[in-house]
């Protein structure tokens, strides 16, 4: 059964560095994606079919790669999970969380220059609004997230990163 | 109602609180918020549903008020209207950990709401839309206010007429008051 992403992009566009974001479960599905407008952002040409809200979806979901499975050893990680960023040959930088369920929360943004502390935040403060969507007893695990608060919240955090 | 009566009874009700074990807030929304899904997936009618609630919460409140009785002192109520007031103020305290409010009294004295703005039980719901405007998720706690009040032999209608996991700006139940039974009548647990 497939239903479709909660996905969107918001028109408004802001100084915010962030041009996309994903929250995506341990075998990989997304649960939440949405992107963002951004003047200077630069992406190839898109090809035939493609707008940029794919190319940014493909963006994010190609960085899935550079992160190690569950249980593998060898993975170098900080205590809580945050991986700064996972691909660092690319124009755009992709940020990653992730935790000990392999829930991965992924963020990108035009910029390298962003502090790196405050994105661990950005990431942090990202996963504990999740925990509340978690907590709602009509959430249904692992499935989409449809909630609009759940969107506005997060696009209170995004504004909050300059 | 006097404001120093008011107080006393703010004041019995900060004192239950201090006294009870604290669980987690988390657990208890949590515990909630399952039960209420099961009871969602056996009766589906929303209608249904909140009978269901209701009747569950009776069956807690015709045996929570002897501990409540017990841990606040509180002795006998001279009027229904003392004990609406020392149902908010002591024992919303005591058992949510929340101070509601009396108000909205009508002109004969036997029906009035409780009004309280925060509410434990639904800290992290979002109802769905299909539920948005029929499900009193927290039906529970008419049946507990309406089996409490019975064992002391004041029979009560309880209502949720506010409720802010539908967009209201505040948690809002009316009592009714319907009769003062005469004598002890024996109750049935398999209502």
């Amino acid at each position: 059964m497939s239903n479709p992403v909660a996905s969107e992009v918001a028109t408004e566009s802001s100084s915010s560095p962030v041009v996309a974001l994903a929250i995506v479960n341990h075998s990989n599905r997304p649960l939440f994606t949405r992107v963002y407008e951004h003047p200077e952002l630069v992406l190839p040409s898109p090809r035939a079919g493609e707008t940029r809200e794919h190319q940014l979806h493909y963006l994010l979901f190609r960085s899935l790669d550079f992160i190690p499975g569950e249980g593998k050893s060898g993975r170098e990680m900080t205590a809580d999970g945050y991986l700064g960023c996972v691909n660092p040959e690319e124009p755009v930088p992709v940020f990653a969380y992730v935790t000990n369920t392999g829930l991965k929360i992924l963020l990108a943004t035009i910029s390298r220059f962003t502090s790196d502390s405050k994105l661990k935040e950005v990431l942090r403060n990202i996963h504990k609004i999740y925990i509340t969507i978690l907590l709602n007893p009509f959430y249904v695990y692992d499935t989409p997230v449809s909630s609009e608060k759940f969107a506005n919240k997060l696009e209170e955090l995004r504004r909050a990163v300059k | 109602m006097s404001s120093s009566r008011a107080s006393t009874w703010n004041k019995l009700g900060d004192a239950a609180y201090s006294k009870s074990e604290k669980v987690s807030a988390d657990l208890v929304a949590l515990t909630y918020g399952s039960f209420v899904r099961e009871i969602i997936k056996d009766y589906e009618e929303p209608d249904q549903v909140n009978k269901e609630l209701e009747k569950l919460g009776y069956n807690i409140g015709i045996r929570l008020i002897e501990d409540f009785l017990a841990k606040s002192g509180i002795g006998n109520c001279s009027s229904f209207e003392e004990s609406a007031e020392i149902i908010s103020r002591v024992a919303f305290k005591m058992f949510l950990g929340i101070r509601a409010t009396v108000s909205n009294w009508n002109s004969e004295y036997n029906s009035c709401s409780i009004v309280f703005d925060e509410n434990p039980l639904a800290e992290y719901v979002e109802l769905p839309p299909e539920y948005t405007h029929s499900l009193l998720y927290s039906n529970i706690l008419c049946g507990v206010i309406r089996g409490a009040l019975e064992m002391v032999q004041i029979i009560v209608e309880c209502q949720f007429v506010k409720d802010q996991l539908r967009g209201d700006d505040t948690n809002e139940i009316k009592i009714r008051f319907k009769e003062m039974l005469q004598e002890q009548v024996p109750w049935n647990d398999e209502e």
